[in-house]
């Protein structure tokens, strides 16, 4: 097992590099960085401009570029004006040695912008994707052991209604209605927006009310696909034939669904929490968006719209780092739900 | 199954009585108000970001020599007065300014406020090793800074300087705190880096920075040392709603108190939200324009050849009824103008508005030679007259590009509509940004006024013949590629002679250029447009223009 893991693990190495190349075009594709100054007050002159992009180390090839980002540069001298008046030694370590460069915006380490917003990305995710899946196994099941009963009609065109939805348009419906409406009507109206009350502590019962709307958001959007996906899992595994055996032996009808018939159609849905388990670490753009959430989603629409190149790499980096990594743990979870699965 | 049910039942019920006992209604405290920004400032040094936002919040924190008020009246803060000529404070050349600052002011730790951090401050821009985004003109200018006593500072420029807005005023910088800045600096060599830019400590405005939760809000304190006075309010937060229709919802639900920055379209909209709801627009200095390209086969991507005739142009701006766009787009909010200096102290008043007229615009079109095709579009000599109107993804503008294609059918003038991300429309020669590498025949765009000077972007650099983008000007920043000597030469004496009448006479003169060259049809001017909620203050409030300083006036803001 240990070996396997390990040679997964090697394996993605060379994936890696392989992403982060393209990841890196890509990126440095999207335009310019000191563009969206173009409209500001206080533009820079052409010469500040240039000077700038020289410090940023934008004026390189692009291959320099990246090599910069991967090594960095501390073992390079850099003309930092441009005209041979300051040689400075490089700056830059490269992720390799752990440096994710610098935020162009605010001249900060990305690494640090990301940790200023992970946290806050998880707080809001891991609770909506727990409540997802809590709430869709227990529809799922209900529906899939009372087909075509009324509440499996009623589950499934919910599930339909829901799904089709876009979620900026339930974000600013909730909005309207629980923010806007109900503090007109003189009922106690959730707030808007943020984490925490404005000039109050961050406390957990100040950041609970703050939760409800992006929450509710998040887990009426995700819900409805994971209904669908149970409930037609365990439909297939509830007409085999062990099923039947186990009911002919008079077992309890909730012991078989559990025992019998879950633990058989959940490995389909491990693959697909493994999948989405490394997405709740890129947060949810839109929703966070809406209700001004200062998540990952945030950062990565923020730095998309300054060409902020550093960090969105970083954020890519990571996330592609996390597929991997939850990949693995996928395949080492099926064991424990199926023993006929052994790695060597 | 009944089990199933009761845990369905149980969640219900749990769910629900979290939602109860956790909406807790939205009270407004007392001595809190809340303001909505769309983005969080990137820098508290304003000289490292070009972010309206950053500068703002850098106002809220940092007291500059003096600022301007929502009448562009020059107020002095830390200066006893505003140098003039006529006060001694620049003297008759415009070489030489005197800076008197106000005894007893303090930085918000209680160290001495004093002419060692007005010249710090001066000697910080005039270091290239600071790598800042601006102050460019002051570095320039800018020959020596002298300490004359603990109050008095004395600059020399190399060239004359008869605008103090743009050497000295909160527009540009405000003063850096030296105790707090130079340890950071005599060790780097720079202050690029230094952690006050990030995280200040040392306060001279009218608020103190006590809390930042990054991505979501800035708490600030009334400062008992600012030099106009503390301020009544004892907190203001800043809020970030990157989608600005959640700031609005929120101020309509007296979460928020007061929204800034709203777009040309969204006043109406925002105070119908609640009838406590004022909206209050003051100058802005941008004007939204279509920017038409006239590049001639001398530069790459010449835009569409009738552009260059000037009887195609002003026969489009005849097409285009402005009048309209401004009463039905914008609800009145903004007047359409021909000006390229309005709202400026140096608008001629007496220039006249073109009017719109679809009569005179198809008989100009008819007398160019082109005549009208089969399909309604005109054409010459097989060209058709159908052009390419580029703009930003903002709502207001992909608004204003459906009437306009519309109103431009009319005349027999096609139009396809195009749409980039700020990054691209605005990007650089190099990176073949859409403006710059010239894939437009209109460009629709604002740019800036100056507040009080006579500098004029869009004629001094952004209409210049020295200024049109090419391979070996890649720099350049006039991307229409229009050029006259004449209002080139006008534009030179506007900046630099130091006769008023004179200075005045020349941007007449420009304006009238304007008017008959069309190298823009001006749309309108865009004012700051602010909404806030007028039942939690105790009188309707002042509030500054984005480009001097908005919050001018925040220490006389009285909640009820």
């Amino acid at each position: 097992m240990g070996k396997y893991v390990l040679r997964r693990l090697l394996q993605a190495i060379p994936l890696l590099f392989l992403i982060s190349i393209v990841l890196f075009l890509l990126i440095n594709a999207l335009g310019d960085p000191m563009a969206v100054f173009a409209e500001s007050r206080q533009k820079p002159t052409a010469a500040e401009r240039e000077r700038i992009i020289r410090r940023l180390g934008l004026d390189k090839p692009m291959y320099m570029q990246y090599l910069t980002w991967l090594v960095g540069n501390d073992w390079q001298i850099v003309d930092v004006q441009g005209d041979g008046s300051r040689m400075e030694p490089g700056t830059r370590r490269g992720i390799l040695r752990g440096d994710l460069g610098q935020s162009f915006v605010t001249r900060q380490p990305a690494w640090t912008r990301i940790q200023e917003r992970l946290p806050n990305t998880l707080i809001l995710m891991v609770p909506s994707f727990v409540l997802t899946v809590g709430l869709a196994l227990l529809i799922g099941i209900f529906s899939a052991t009372h087909q075509y009963s009324f509440f499996d009609n009623l589950s499934t065109g919910l599930a339909f209604f829901f799904y089709s939805m876009p979620i900026f348009f339930i974000a600013m419906m909730m909005i309207f209605l629980f923010g806007l409406q109900f503090q007109r009507w003189g009922l106690p109206a959730l707030p808007i927006g943020g984490m925490y009350a404005a000039g109050a502590p961050a406390t957990l019962g100040n950041l609970l009310p703050h939760m409800i709307m992006p929450v509710v958001c998040l887990v009426a959007i995700q819900t409805a696909g994971y209904v669908r996906f149970i409930r037609s899992s365990m439909l297939e595994v509830m007409t085999q034939d062990f099923v039947r055996t186990a009911r002919s032996k008079g077992m309890r009808e909730g012991r078989v669904v559990r025992r019998h018939a879950f633990k058989n159609a959940a490995l389909p849905l491990i693959t697909l929490i493994g999948l989405d388990l490394p997405f709740l670490l890129a947060g949810a753009v839109v929703t966070e968006s809406i209700f001004a959430w200062p998540g990952m989603g945030r950062l990565f629409i923020e730095s998309l719209e300054r060409a902020d190149f550093n960090v969105m790499m970083a954020i890519l980096m990571l996330l592609s780092i996390a597929v991997v990594v939850f990949q693995v743990l996928t395949d080492l979870v099926y064991t424990w739900f199926d023993p006929r699965i052994r790695y060597s | 199954m009944n089990r199933t049910k009761f845990v369905l039942s149980l969640v219900l019920v749990l769910a629900m009585a979290f939602g109860f006992t956790a909406a807790a209604p939205a009270q407004a405290q007392s001595s809190v108000i809340t303001v909505a920004f769309a983005q969080e400032p990137d820098n508290f040094n304003s000289l490292y970001s070009n972010m309206s936002f950053a500068k703002w919040a850098n106002n809220l924190v940092y007291a500059g020599l003096f600022h301007y008020s929502d009448t562009l009246e020059a107020i002095p803060v830390l200066l006893e007065e505003v140098p003039t000529v006529e006060n001694g404070g620049i003297s008759e050349d415009r070489m030489t300014y005197t800076l008197k600052l106000k005894s007893g002011l303090l930085w918000s730790d209680g160290e001495a406020l004093d002419a060692d951090d007005v010249v710090f401050t001066y000697e910080m821009l005039n270091d290239p090793a600071n790598n800042f985004l601006q102050a460019q003109g002051i570095r320039d200018a800018l020959d020596t800074v002298t300490k004359v006593d603990d109050l008095t500072v004395t600059l020399e420029f190399n060239v004359p300087s008869p605008a103090p807005e743009l050497k000295a005023s909160a527009q540009i910088f405000t003063i850096f705190p030296e105790h707090a800045y130079s340890p950071w600096y005599e060790e780097n060599g720079s202050i690029e880096q230094a952690p006050e830019n990030q995280n200040p400590t040392v306060f001279s405005g009218p608020y103190m920075l006590t809390e930042w939760r990054r991505g979501e809000a800035m708490t600030f304190t009334a400062n008992p040392s600012y030099a106009l006075g503390k301020p009544s309010i004892e907190t203001i937060v800043i809020r970030v709603f990157p989608d600005p229709e959640s700031g609005f919802a929120a101020l309509g639900a007296g979460q928020v108190d007061m929204v800034v920055n709203l777009g040309p379209t969204d006043g109406p909209r925002v105070q119908a939200l609640s009838p406590d709801i004022e909206v209050v627009q003051v100058f802005g200095g941008f004007i939204e324009a279509l920017y038409l390209n006239m590049r001639g086969d001398d530069l790459p991507r010449a835009g569409h050849p009738a552009l260059k005739d000037v009887n195609v142009r002003r026969a489009l701006r005849l097409a285009i009824d402005r009048q309209a766009i401004a009463r039905d787009l914008l609800a009145g909010a903004a007047e359409p103008t021909d000006s390229v200096y309005d709202g400026s102290p140096f608008e001629d008043p007496n220039l006249e508005f073109v009017e719109y007229n679809l009569e005179e615009a198809n008989r100009l079109l008819d007398e160019a030679g082109w005549v009208v095709g089969a399909d309604g579009i005109r054409e010459k000599d097989g060209v058709r007259l159908e052009l390419r109107y580029g703009t930003t993804t903002a709502a207001f503008r992909s608004d204003t590009q459906a009437v306009v294609q519309q109103q431009l059918a009319l005349a027999g003038v096609g139009i396809i509509l195009e749409n980039f991300p700020a990054t691209e429309f605005f990007g650089s020669w190099a990176d073949s940004g859409t403006t710059s590498a010239g894939e437009f025949d209109i460009a629709e765009f604002a740019q800036s006024t100056a507040l009080t000077t006579s500098y004029n972007e869009t004629v001094n650099d952004g209409a210049a013949c020295a200024q049109r983008v090419s391979a070996e000007n890649p720099g350049g920043t006039n991307n229409i590629g229009y050029c006259n000597e004449e209002m080139d030469a006008l534009a030179k004496v506007a900046v630099e002679s130091l006769d008023p009448a004179e200075v005045q006479d020349a941007i007449n003169q420009i304006q009238r250029i304007w008017v008959d060259d069309v190298p823009s049809i001006i749309l309108y001017p865009r004012g700051d447009i602010y909404a806030y909620n007028a039942a939690r203050f105790a009188a309707p409030i002042a509030i500054g223009s984005g480009q001097g300083d908005m919050w001018f006036d925040v220490q006389n803001w009285q909640l009820k």
